[in-house]
């Protein structure tokens, strides 16, 4: 156990949330760049180990645990957020600031735990937080979204704390580390981070939710939340063969949607969805390779991504618009930010010398070492699949396409400065991986430029683009259209809602008619009824005894005459009560 | 002067020569490059040629058969 001076790199997030309360604009701006580099600098001086470990309750907490794992996420989460607050600096909402700071420091805090405890507590904090970067937007969409969004995610943390309850009555509090995927609770805890993770069945909050964030959330809600379920999948269910069909699946689906969808941060959250399948994938099939390359794809993807978020919400900043149907030609006007997200595109679609190829190709190769044809086939449909979508249809309609006579200016400096270092680390890791590669899990034994692979990649994907431009000239393509897709997510919003809620509401409200009439209405009357009539009752258990002595007129003006005094006198009732009450008492002892 | 270079035709067609070139490269190289791994119909000339370009049909037809059982109105669930 090594000791740390430092404070926990969360607690440093949390502190820095609350330092934005100063007043001086300059200050919080030098706050929000200041703690993540600090915070970068920390992770890649200390030696890997464990870190601020304390006892809580009896209960062993460990809130820092860097390993060879954890290591390469905490890397990328925090530059991402120096990177995104680059990007968001030009505005002044400290909510969003605020917001955007304590999700970033409980993502980080959850790849850093060592313990269940904390990982569950910035698991939910991480939750909470995410939801004010929708909120922000003040949209009426956006609300009702941000609600969605929230209450998904209580879901998913109330399965992962059952799952965690249960592991730890069975087996003691472990350190985190892989599990076998066996028993309820295992299960729990895995649909818990699988529904952060968005896999299908449970993905489509995401969808749902990330196109309605506001400009500068959508790049923050892009890194974090699915790469840290990817990381929790990768310590604890690292081999499990469910994630690799899951994983595959998830690559696949999402592609076709993503097609005819309209707007494009949410074709983009599609995009994420279907990159998050290849890392999937790759834990599940768990071989150094395939791991080392599920990590290193983590950390490609969330820097093309955040810059394809960018870009998009630079011209949704610029112009309002974020539709396809509306935008087009903008490329006149924001020539950097159009170079910007096709150097995104490029590294998405896994070009040679761009970040993806250099990651994806690992995950792609270990299907293959592995035998897995079925895997192999998926993985390289969904490759294809990805150059049409986000390779191609997003820079396409936002910047070329269909002219609109948009011309506004080029996005704010702070916005080129963070697209543009987002851009050089594209390229940089496509054309130079090693130091990538060398803070992988494993010693990694691989070379991604070998001439078949450059070969085969340039083959599949130009001859995607030839069948993507063909379709588009002549007129195959799906068009840009005014329109909503069905997803899963329709259960929630309209099954449930339109269907199921008033059937459950009306079941609700008998049994709650039913507790009603018995509890609030009958029960007390019977009470009152019981308080009143016990006395007398008890009084004539009492004098049964004595009944055969006496004429039964007699009895009866008797008990009448006690019941009489009893109902005048409530001390009686009262002192009845006690010493019924007493005698019950010593009855039952 | 304007940054408009994609709607001069010179452009666009010395882009277009370029991307005809560059596949039909991709397909010289094909038998030149040494295969030591992956599954043996990876080395049939042209193989990937052929699957990104099936593929990408693929997902542009299943794309737009999905799109017609699920388009509905952008108000679709306000109402």
């Amino acid at each position: 156990m090594t000791n740390n001076p430092m404070a926990p790199i969360p607690i440093l997030f949390y502190l820095g949330a609350i330092l934005l309360l100063i007043k001086s604009k300059m200050l919080q701006k030098i706050i929000l760049l200041l703690i993540p580099t600090l915070s970068l600098i920390i992770v890649v001086s200390i030696p890997k180990g464990d870190y601020h470990a304390l006892q809580f309750l009896g209960y062993n907490l460990v809130l820092t645990h860097l390993d060879s794992l954890s290591l390469p996420f905490a890397i990328i989460f925090t530059m991402m957020a120096i990177l995104g607050f680059i990007y968001s600096i030009h505005h002044d909402d400290i909510l969003q600031h605020a917001s955007a700071m304590i999700y970033a420091g409980s993502a980080i805090g959850v790849v850093l735990a060592g313990d269940w405890f904390s990982l569950y507590v910035y698991w939910e904090l991480m939750a909470i937080s995410s939801t004010f970067l929708i909120l922000a937007r003040k949209t009426g969409n956006s609300t009702k979204a941000a609600y969605r969004y929230f209450m998904v995610h209580v879901l998913g943390g109330l399965l992962l704390l059952a799952g965690i309850l249960m592991e730890i009555s069975a087996n003691g509090n472990q350190p985190l580390g892989p599990l076998e995927l066996k028993g309820t609770g295992r299960w729990l805890i895995f649909w818990g981070v699988a529904l952060n993770g968005a896999i299908p069945p449970l993905h489509v909050w995401l969808k749902d939710a990330y196109p309605e964030s506001t400009v500068t959330g959508g790049v923050f809600l892009s890194a974090f939340t699915t790469k840290s379920a990817v990381y929790v999948m990768a310590r604890m269910f690292m081999g499990a063969e469910v994630l690799i069909w899951l994983g595959a699946i998830m690559t696949i689906l999402p592609v076709f949607y993503a097609e005819i969808e309209n707007d494009l941060r949410r074709v983009l959250s599609y995009s994420i969805v279907n990159q998050v399948g290849f890392m999937m994938c790759g834990v599940g099939i768990g071989t150094q390779l395939a791991l080392n390359g599920a990590v290193a794809h983590a950390f490609c993807h969330i820097i093309y991504k955040a810059l394809l978020f960018m870009s998009t919400g630079a011209v949704l900043h610029m112009t309002g618009r974020i539709r396809c149907t509306e935008l087009g030609g903008i490329y006149k006007t924001m020539p950097l930010s159009a170079l910007f997200c096709m150097i995104a595109a490029a590294s998405i679609s896994a070009f040679p010398l761009f970040s993806g190829f250099t990651s994806k190709s690992m995950i792609i190769s270990a299907s293959g070492h592995q035998g897995l044809l079925p895997i192999w086939i998926m993985l390289q449909f969904a490759s294809a699949g990805v150059i049409a979508h986000a390779g191609l249809k997003v820079p396409y309609f936002t910047f070329f396409g269909h002219d609109r006579g948009l011309r506004t200016k080029e996005a704010p400096v702070n916005m080129l400065i963070a697209m543009g270092i987002c851009a050089f680390l594209c390229v940089f890791l496509g054309v130079n991986p090693e130091p990538l590669y060398r803070i992988l899990p494993y010693p990694v034994d691989y070379i991604p430029y070998t001439g078949i692979h450059v070969v085969a990649q340039f083959q599949l994907l130009l001859f995607a683009i030839l069948a993507f431009y063909l379709m588009l000239k002549g007129g195959v393509y799906p068009p840009e259209l005014k329109a909503i897709n069905l997803d899963l997510d329709w259960l929630y919003r309209k099954g449930l809602g339109g269907y199921v809620m008033p059937l459950l509401f009306n079941a609700l409200e008998v049994i709650n008619g039913v507790f009603y009439e018995l509890f609030v209405r009958r029960f007390p009357l019977i009470l009152s009824w019981l308080l009143l009539k016990l006395p007398g009752i008890l009084v004539g258990i009492i004098l049964s005894p004595v009944r055969p002595f006496v004429s039964g007129g007699r009895f009866r003006e008797l008990w009448a005459r006690v019941l009489e005094r009893l109902e005048k006198e409530p001390s009686y009732t009262s002192m009845t009560f006690a010493v019924g009450a007493i005698a019950l008492i010593w009855l039952l002892l | 002067m304007k940054f408009d270079p994609f709607s001069n035709p010179k452009v666009l067609k010395v882009g277009n020569i370029l991307f005809y070139l560059l596949l039909f490269g991709t397909l010289l190289a094909d038998p030149f490059v040494t295969r030591h791994e992956g599954f043996s119909f990876e080395s049939n000339y042209g193989f990937f040629a052929t699957f990104g370009f099936v593929a990408c049909v693929f997902v542009i037809y299943g794309a737009r058969l999905l799109r017609f059982f699920t388009k509905k109105k952008e108000d679709y669930y306000d109402k």
